[in-house]
C-alpha cells in the first residue's frame, strides 16, 4: 500500500507551488463557466443526459452481445480485432503488430487508455520512437511528465513553461527565434509534428465510442492530430476498452451531444470522425491495415459489482474534474494516477486495486458537484464510498481511526446512549469554553483546529433545544 | 486472450452463464436494426430557409467562413477570390470529383487544380459535404476517390462546398444521409463530422486555431437561399450530389 503520507505531501507541495496555481488559476473554472454556458443554450440538455446514462446502463447490461455485433461488423470491414485481457497483454499485442511492419516511428492520438497501460515506455523500451500528437500530451512527453487532466493534459503548465521546453527540445531551431505568444508557440509544434505524421509508420489512436450497428471507432478531437494518425501512417492502431461500445448512430448522436457541452462548452468539437476498416479499393489515402485492441485492464470486474457498475458509463468529458474543489486547488499530479480527480478516485482503485490506490476515494470532501454535472450521472460519490467502506473492512485504515470508527459506530446504533453523552460532551465543551467562546486546541480535533478555530458549544445539544422549545419552556 | 475467451468474461460478470440468450439476442438484434431516434432537441426540427441560417450562424460563431453562390459554376472564381483574400498561391487540391471536374475552371484566370490526395506541400483543398448539420453547424464528409480524407486535415485553408439542399437539421439526419449514400450498416473508410476549423487551447488555456488541421475553413453553400431542404434530401438518388 502506497503510505497516504504520500498524496497529502504532494498536494501541499502544490499548494505552495506557485507557478501551478498560476497556471491552474481560473482554467478548470473557465471550462465550468462555458459548460454552463452551453447547458443554458439547450434546454433539452436534463432530458439528453437521462437518455445518456441509460444508453450506458443498457449496452453495459447486455455488453457481451454488443461487443460480438461490433466486432462481427469491424472484421467485414476489414479491421483486425484483438482482445486484450490485461495492460500487459494488451501492450505485447500492439508491440508485435508494430514489429510485424517493421515500424520505426509511431505518432500517437490522444488516448487515455494507452496511458493506463502504460504503452509509450513499452514500446520505447523495444527501440521505437513514439510521438504524442496532441499538443498538450505532447507537451507533457517532452517534459517526461504524466497527463494532470482527461482532456488538458497539459492544463498544469505555463505559456512560459512551455518556451522553455520548446527551446530546450526543438535545439534544431534557431535559437534566436523569439515567440510573441501561444500563437508562435502553437505554429511551432505543427511544424516540428508534421513532420512525424509524414514519417511515422503507425499510427495508434484511441476510441471516445465503437459503434456496434457499423462496427466503426469514433474519434473525437479539436486539433485534428487524431485524423492526421489516422490517415497519414500506413498501418492504424485503434486502442478502446470494452466499455466504449455503443449500440446504433443514434446512440452515439446523443451521447456526442453531452460530450462536447460538458468536456469544453462546445456545441461539438472540430472534428467527430467515425472511422471503419483500412482504405477501401480506389481509396487515394488512409492506412493499408486497421488493427483494433479491445482491453479489459480490470473493467470486468468493476461490471461484476453492482456498486461499481455505473463508473463504466463514463465518457471522459473531465467535467467532474473541472468542477471538483479539491482538484481546483491541488491539480492532477497528486493523485499519481493516470485518471485525476473524482472520477480517477471512483475508477482506478477498481482498475489497479483499491489498496493501491487508497489515497483517491479520501481525497473528496462528498460535496456531490462531480455528480451534478457528470453527463451519464455516475453517482461517483457512492463509488467512492464503496471504495472507502472496502477498505475500511480491509483493515487498511490505521488501527486509531479503526477504533474511533468503532466507537463511533456503536454509539450511532444506540440512539438513547448516544444522545446521553452527547449531553455531557456539549455541556462540557460549553462549560470549558464559554469564556473564550472558541476552541484553538482540543484532542482528537487537530485536523480542524491546526487551521482554524472550533466554535464552542452553547452547552446543550440541539435535541435538548428541540424539546424545550415544544414545550414552550422560556429559556 | 481471444474473443470466446473476453465474451465469456464478460458474461459471467454479467451474470449470464447459460449459452442460451436467444431474448437477449433478440433484443440487441432489434436495437441495433431499428435506428430509433432518442431526445433530438427542437432546436434541429425546422424547415429551410431557417435551416440554412442556422446551419451559417453557427459555423461562423466558431470562426469558420459561409459564403452563398446560386450556381455550382460561379465555384472557380470564388475559389480563386478565396485564396487570394487569404494571400495564398492560386493553386488548389480537390479529389477525382466528377462533380469539381465539370466545373469551368478555365473562368478562374491563373488558377491551377490537381486531383488525388493531398500532400503536406498543399496549402488550399476544396472538398464537397455529403450534407450539412445546421444544430450544430457541422459538414458531413465521406471519404473516397472523390474525397480525400487528408483534404480536410493537411492544408492551412479547407474549402468546402456543400449543396443548399443537403444541410438537414440534426445530428440522426446526417447520419441517414450517410445511410442513405452507402446502405444501413455499411461505411466508407470515415465519415469526418466537421464543426469548426483546427483549434487547441492547450498552451495556457487560450484558444489559437490551425492546431494541426487547416487554420481556416470557408463553406461555400451552392443553392437558391430558399431551396426546399431537410426531408428532401432522402429522396435524391444516391449518385446525385
Amino acid at each position: 500500500m502506497v503510505p497516504s503520507a504520500t498524496f497529502k505531501a504532494q498536494a501541499r507541495a502544490a499548494l505552495a507551488d506557485e507557478a501551478l496555481q498560476r497556471a491552474l488559476g481560473g482554467l478548470p473554472g473557465g471550462l465550468v463557466a462555458r459548460r454552463a454556458a452551453a447547458v443554458r443554450e439547450l434546454p433539452e440538455f436534463e432530458t439528453l443526459r437521462d437518455e445518456a446514462r441509460d444508453i450506458r446502463d443498457r449496452t453495459l447490461a447486455d455488453l457481451d452481445l454488443y461487443l460480438e455485433a461490433f466486432t462481427q461488423r469491424a472484421e467485414a470491414a476489414g479491421t483486425i480485432v484483438h482482445w486484450a485481457g490485461d495492460a500487459s497483454e494488451a501492450c505485447s499485442l500492439i508491440l508485435d503488430i508494430c514489429r510485424a511492419v517493421n515500424a520505426g516511428l509511431v505518432a500517437k492520438g490522444k488516448s487515455m487508455v494507452t496511458e493506463e497501460i502504460g504503452l509509450n515506455a513499452h514500446l520505447e523500451a523495444a527501440g521505437l520512437s513514439v510521438v504524442e500528437t496532441d499538443l498538450g500530451e505532447y507537451l507533457v512527453q517532452i517534459r517526461g511528465e504524466t497527463p494532470s487532466h482527461i482532456i488538458a493534459p497539459a492544463i498544469h503548465l505555463t505559456e512560459d513553461d512551455v518556451e522553455r521546453d520548446f527551446r530546450r527540445v526543438h535545439a534544431h531551431l534557431s535559437k534566436d527565434r523569439t515567440f510573441g505568444g501561444p500563437a508562435d508557440l502553437v505554429a511551432e509544434a505543427r511544424a516540428v509534428l508534421r513532420e512525424k505524421f509524414l514519417a511515422a509508420d503507425v499510427g495508434i489512436t484511441g476510441a471516445n465510442f465503437l459503434v456496434a450497428e457499423t462496427g466503426s471507432a469514433i474519434l473525437v478531437t479539436n486539433e485534428g492530430n487524431g485524423d492526421l494518425t489516422q490517415s497519414l501512417p500506413r498501418v492504424h492502431i485503434v486502442v478502446a476498452s470494452i466499455d466504449k461500445v455503443v449500440p446504433t448512430l443514434e446512440d452515439a448522436a446523443t451521447l456526442l451531444r453531452v460530450l462536447a457541452r460538458s468536456a469544453t462548452g462546445q456545441e461539438m468539437s472540430a472534428y467527430t470522425t467515425l472511422a471503419t476498416g483500412p482504405r477501401r479499393a480506389g481509396d487515394p489515402d488512409g492506412p493499408e491495415a486497421c488493427h483494433l485492441v479491445i482491453v479489459d485492464n480490470g473493467r470486468t470486474r468493476l461490471l461484476a459489482n453492482p456498486d461499481t457498475r455505473a463508473v463504466l458509463r463514463c465518457i471522459r468529458c473531465g467535467a467532474c474534474v473541472n468542477h471538483c474543489p479539491v482538484y481546483n486547488v491541488i491539480g492532477g499530479h497528486p493523485y499519481r494516477s493516470v485518471y485525476a480527480g473524482p472520477i480517477g478516485a471512483a475508477l482506478t482503485p477498481g482498475l489497479g486495486g483499491v489498496r493501491e490506490n487508497s489515497d483517491l476515494p479520501k481525497a473528496s470532501t462528498f460535496c456531490g458537484r462531480c455528480e451534478e454535472v457528470c453527463p451519464v450521472r455516475i453517482p461517483l460519490v457512492h463509488i467512492m464510498r464503496h471504495w472507502r467502506s472496502e477498505l475500511a473492512q480491509r483493515r487498511a485504515a490505521s488501527p486509531g481511526k479503526r477504533i474511533g470508527l468503532a466507537i463511533w459506530s456503536s454509539l450511532a446504533k444506540r440512539p438513547r446512549l448516544y444522545h446521553a453523552v452527547m449531553r455531557l460532551a456539549v455541556a462540557a465543551l460549553g462549560a470549558r469554553g464559554r469564556r473564550r467562546g472558541s476552541f484553538s486546541w482540543l484532542p482528537f480535533a487537530r485536523g480542524w483546529t491546526r487551521t482554524r478555530d472550533l466554535p464552542a458549544p452553547e452547552g446543550r445539544t440541539f435535541q435538548q433545544l428541540w424539546h424545550e422549545t415544544r414545550r414552550g419552556v422560556p429559556r | 486472450m481471444n474473443r470466446d475467451h473476453m465474451i465469456a468474461r464478460v458474461r459471467s460478470a454479467l451474470g449470464h452463464p447459460r449459452p442460451d440468450d436467444s431474448e437477449r439476442l433478440r433484443r440487441v438484434e432489434s436495437k441495433l436494426s431499428a435506428h430509433r431516434r432518442n431526445c433530438v432537441p427542437r432546436r434541429a426540427v425546422k424547415l429551410q430557409p431557417e435551416l440554412a441560417r442556422d446551419f451559417a450562424a453557427r459555423l461562423t460563431a466558431v470562426g469558420a467562413s459561409v459564403e452563398h453562390i446560386a450556381d455550382p459554376s460561379g465555384i472557380p472564381e470564388r475559389v480563386a477570390a478565396i485564396l487570394s483574400e487569404a494571400g495564398l498561391p492560386p493553386h488548389v487540391r480537390t479529389g477525382s470529383d466528377p462533380f469539381f471536374a465539370a466545373l469551368p475552371w478555365s473562368r478562374a484566370d491563373g488558377l491551377t487544380r490537381a486531383a488525388g490526395a493531398a500532400s503536406a506541400e498543399d496549402r488550399a483543398t476544396l472538398s464537397h459535404a455529403l450534407a450539412g448539420i445546421a444544430e450544430t453547424g457541422t459538414l458531413v464528409l465521406a471519404s473516397g476517390p472523390e474525397n480525400p480524407v487528408t483534404l480536410s486535415f493537411l492544408p492551412e485553408l479547407s474549402i468546402v462546398t456543400l449543396a443548399q439542399e443537403s444541410i438537414c437539421g440534426s445530428l440522426e439526419d446526417g447520419f441517414d444521409a450517410v445511410r442513405h449514400r452507402f446502405g444501413p450498416g455499411l461505411m466508407p473508410r470515415t465519415v469526418t463530422l466537421v464543426s469548426a476549423p483546427s483549434r487547441t487551447g492547450d498552451i495556457g488555456g487560450r484558444l489559437v486555431m490551425g492546431a494541426h488541421g487547416p487554420r481556416r475553413l470557408v463553406v461555400i453553400v451552392v443553392g437558391a437561399p430558399d431551396a426546399p431542404g431537410g426531408a428532401v434530401l432522402l429522396e435524391r438518388s444516391s449518385d446525385q450530389y
